[in-house]
C-alpha cells in the first residue's frame, strides 16, 4: 500500500486545491485501509464509523499537511477517535458485539490450516486479530492493514513508538502462530493451539 | 481444546511442514501478507464514496479558501521537515519579543524617573554574565543612572537591610539628575520619584535650586557616614530607609559617582569639618551643608 503514496499524496494535493476527483481518488486509496481497522475496532459498525470519519476528513481536508503516508496517518486517527466515541456510546447499551460472537465460532486452527494459508476470510481474519489484547491487536492492523510504520502508529495511538513496536511485534508473532505461518523452529508444534 | 484436537501435534506438525514446503519465507511477513489481503479485500462501497464526495463539495464551497488553519494534530509532514521548517522562525520570534519587552520595559525605567530603582534589582539577580548582556544592550541615556548602582550593593552587605533602594542622599542625587535631564519629556512629572522630589524642593519650582543645593553638599555626606539626609530635606527619606543609610555609607561609593567628587570641590572644606560632628550631628551639618549652596544660586 506504501506504492500508493505517491499517487495519493498528489491526490490529496489537489484535493486540497478544490478536485473533486482528486478527493474520491484519495477515498478510494485509503479506505480500505481505514474500513479495515475499523473493522477492527467496531466490527460491522465499522462502515458507519468509516463514514462519519470522511464526514469529519471532508470537512478537515484543508488543515492537514503532509504526504500520502502522511494522509493515511492523519485518517486513522480521525477514524479511531470517531470508532471510540462509537464504542463509548455502545458500551451504554451493551450487547455481545459481533466480533465477540466471531471468536466463539472460530474454528480451530488445525482445521482451518490449509485454507487459511490460501484465503483467509475476513472473518476469520478479524478474529484473529481480536483475539489479540487490544494494544496488540491496534498495533497490528495499523501496521498491516493501514500500512503506517512505527512512528505513525504510535502518534496515532498516543503512545511510544517503543511501545507499540513491541506491540506489534508480539501480536504479528501470535497471529503467525495461531495461523500456523510462524517458521520458529525451535518451538514444539503442541503449542499451536494453545496460545489462545 | 485440546480435547477436540484428537488430531494432536502430529497431524500439527506434518500440516505446519506442508505449509511451510509452501510458503518459503513463511514468517511474521507472512502473516502481515495474509491478514492484509483479508482484512483490506473489500469492494469500496460505492454509496459511502458518493456520501464522502458530497462532503467534501458541501466543505469545500461552504468554507473560505484560508479559514482553516493547520493545528499540530493535521500537521504529519515528515520530522526532520517540520522541524527544520518552524524552528528558525521560532527562535527569532522568541529573540524579537524579549528584545521588544526588554525594551519596553527599560524605557518605561528611564521615563518613570524612579531611576535608582533598576539598579539595585540588577545586581541583587547578579549573574555577571547577564548583566554584561544587559548593559550592551541599554541606550546611553540610562547609564548614568544606572552606574552608581552596582558601587552600591558592594558596599551594603547587610542581609537584613531592604536592598530595593540605596542611600537617600545618592537617590536625591539620581532624582536631581533625572530630573535634568528628562525635563519637559516623558512622564516623570507623574512619577512618585519625582514628587518626593518636589515634596523635598518644597515645591516644583525650587526644584532646580534644590537640586543645584543638593550637589554642592552632595559629596559631603557620600564620604561621611552616609546619613546624608541630614541636609535638611529628606525628612521622608530619613525615616523610610533608617535601615538602609547604615549600609549605605559604603566607602567607596562617595568616591566613584564621579560628578558626586567634580562639584564637591569647592566645597569640600565645608563638609569635612561637618563631617567631624557627624555622630549625631546630622542636623548641625545639615544646615552647615545648607548655607553654602543658598547663597550660590
Amino acid at each position: 500500500m506504501q506504492a500508493y503514496d505517491g499517487e495519493l499524496g498528489a491526490a490529496v494535493a489537489r484535493a486540497q486545491d478544490g478536485d473533486e476527483a482528486a478527493f474520491a481518488v484519495a477515498y478510494r486509496l485509503v479506505q480500505p485501509g481505514l474500513l479495515g481497522y475499523l473493522r477492527g475496532l467496531v466490527g460491522d459498525e465499522a462502515e458507519d464509523v468509516a463514514a462519519d470519519a470522511w464526514l469529519e476528513i471532508a470537512r478537515d481536508l484543508r488543515r492537514f499537511q503532509g504526504d500520502g503516508a502522511g494522509f493515511r496517518g492523519w485518517t486513522a486517527t480521525i477514524a479511531r477517535h470517531r470508532a471510540l466515541d462509537h464504542l463509548r456510546r455502545r458500551r451504554a447499551r451493551p450487547r455481545p458485539t459481533a466480533l465477540q460472537q466471531d471468536v466463539l465460532d472460530l474454528p480451530g486452527p488445525l482445521s482451518t490450516h490449509d485454507q487459511a494459508l490460501e484465503t483467509l476470510s475476513t472473518r476469520a481474519a478479524l478474529s484473529l486479530v481480536a483475539s489479540l489484547p487490544r494494544d496488540q491487536a491496534e498495533a497490528v492492523l495499523l501496521r498491516v492493514v493501514v500500512g503506517l510504520d512505527g512512528p505513525a502508529a504510535a502518534r496515532v495511538l498516543g503512545k511510544r513508538p517503543g511501545a507499540v513496536r513491541t506491540a506489534t511485534h508480539r501480536g504479528l508473532k501470535r497471529l503467525a502462530r495461531q495461523l500456523g505461518t510462524d517458521a520458529v523452529t525451535d518451538e514444539p508444534p503442541g503449542t499451536l493451539g494453545e496460545s489462545t | 481444546m485440546t480435547g477436540t484436537d484428537a488430531g494432536g501435534p502430529a497431524d500439527r506438525a506434518g500440516a505446519e511442514a506442508h505449509m511451510r514446503a509452501r510458503h518459503g519465507q513463511g514468517d511474521v511477513s507472512g502473516t502481515e501478507a495474509l491478514l492484509a489481503a483479508a482484512l483490506r479485500a473489500d469492494p469500496v462501497d460505492a454509496g459511502g464514496r458518493r456520501r464522502a464526495v458530497a462532503a467534501y463539495r458541501a466543505a469545500r464551497d461552504t468554507e473560505p479558501r484560508r479559514a482553516a488553519r493547520t493545528r499540530r494534530r493535521d500537521d504529519w509532514r515528515p520530522r526532520g521537515t517540520r522541524r527544520t521548517g518552524r524552528s528558525p522562525r521560532t527562535a527569532l520570534s522568541v529573540l524579537l519579543a524579549s528584545a521588544t519587552l526588554g525594551g519596553v520595559a527599560y524605557a518605561a525605567i528611564a521615563e518613570g524617573g524612579s531611576a535608582p530603582a533598576p539598579g539595585p534589582d540588577r545586581t541583587r539577580s547578579s549573574a555577571p554574565g547577564k548583566e554584561a548582556k544587559e548593559d550592551t544592550g541599554t541606550d546611553a541615556p540610562t547609564r548614568p543612572v544606572t552606574s552608581p548602582a552596582p558601587s552600591v550593593t558592594p558596599s551594603g552587605p547587610g542581609a537584613s537591610a531592604p536592598p530595593g533602594r540605596p542611600d537617600p542622599a545618592r537617590d536625591t542625587e539620581a532624582h536631581c539628575r533625572a530630573y535634568e535631564r528628562l525635563e519637559g519629556r516623558g512622564k516623570a512629572r507623574e512619577a512618585p520619584a519625582w514628587q518626593r522630589l518636589v515634596e523635598a524642593a518644597g515645591g516644583e519650582e525650587h526644584v532646580a535650586a534644590y537640586c543645584a543645593r543638593q550637589r554642592t553638599a552632595g559629596p559631603a555626606p557620600g564620604r561621611s557616614n552616609g546619613n546624608g539626609q541630614g541636609n535638611g530635606p529628606g525628612t521622608d527619606n530619613g525615616t523610610e530607609n533608617g535601615a538602609a543609610t547604615g549600609n549605605g555609607n559604603g566607602s567607596g561609593s562617595g568616591n566613584s559617582t564621579g560628578n558626586g567628587n567634580a562639584t564637591g570641590n569647592a566645597t569640600t572644606g565645608n563638609a569635612t569639618t561637618g563631617n567631624g560632628s557627624d555622630g549625631q550631628g546630622n542636623g548641625t551639618s545639615g544646615t552647615a551643608a545648607d548655607q553654602p549652596p543658598g547663597g550660590t544660586p
